[in-house]
């Protein structure tokens, strides 16, 4: 896995999916008119993208796997408003679950890449030089 | 000295590596390197994979990122380990500044 810039983690590019359908259907009449709920789902779900962007400039890993932390919550904090959203009747059960399984694959794939970078970071070798046969 | 990631190091002329059935070993060729009078040294496989990019051109920032693209590791970690690793081999005049 070559990662270059914040946009090639798969987890960003599904954060970002989830924050334009979150947009979306906060657009609607109903549902923007809930100024509350509209501006908490979101934050949320900006929260889940920007927060892996952020991580990618961190100075170490585990540093990286917080800010992946804050995101996955984000992710939580997105499904849980959607249930209200589906409560109010903002948005169709349908709409519902298309959101619900984005924020499911976001915080899956975040999930992954925590574990990624754990695993690295406790297989990583410090490069050292060592006398021969000591 | 302290060692700055601007820096642009290579194999002192005072050591040969070889690498022997995976191993890479460097021998020293005058005396006063490393520890120890006649010990040939090793090096670990993260430490081979600095070692090969010592060619005086790049700096240790160049290096560590194209290493941190290598490993998908946050280059800032990465730099810490260049540093730490050419520091010791700067003690052991096995590296020079160019």
């Amino acid at each position: 896995m070559k990662i270059e810039h914040f946009e090639d983690i798969e987890a960003w590019q599904l954060a970002r999916e989830l924050t334009r359908i979150v947009y979306r259907l906060t657009k609607t009449p109903e549902f923007a008119k809930d100024f509350g709920l509209k501006r908490q789902i979101q934050e949320a779900a900006g929260s889940s993208m920007h927060n892996i962007a952020e991580g990618f400039d961190a100075e170490t890993n585990a540093e990286f796997i917080r800010f992946l932390r804050y995101a996955k919550r984000s992710c939580t904090e997105v499904q849980s408003e959607l249930y209200v959203a589906l409560d109010e009747e903002y948005i169709s059960t349908v709409e519902f679950q298309d959101a619900y399984e984005q924020a499911r694959r976001t915080r899956a794939a975040i999930r992954g890449f925590t574990n990624y970078l754990k695993k690295y970071e406790t297989s990583k070798v410090k490069p050292t030089v060592e006398p021969l046969n000591r | 000295m302290e060692l700055m990631l601007d820096a642009k190091c290579a194999p002192s002329e005072d050591v040969v590596a070889r690498e022997i059935e995976g191993e890479l070993i460097i021998v020293p060729l005058v005396a006063g390197i490393g520890d120890m009078e006649d010990e040939l040294y090793t090096l670990n496989e993260t430490g081979k994979a600095i070692w090969a990019r010592l060619d005086g051109q790049r700096t240790l920032r160049a290096m560590a990122a194209e290493l941190a693209m290598e490993f998908s590791a946050p280059p800032g970690e990465i730099e810490k380990d260049v540093l730490g690793l050419m520091t010791e081999l700067m003690r052991r005049k096995m590296v020079v500044v160019q």
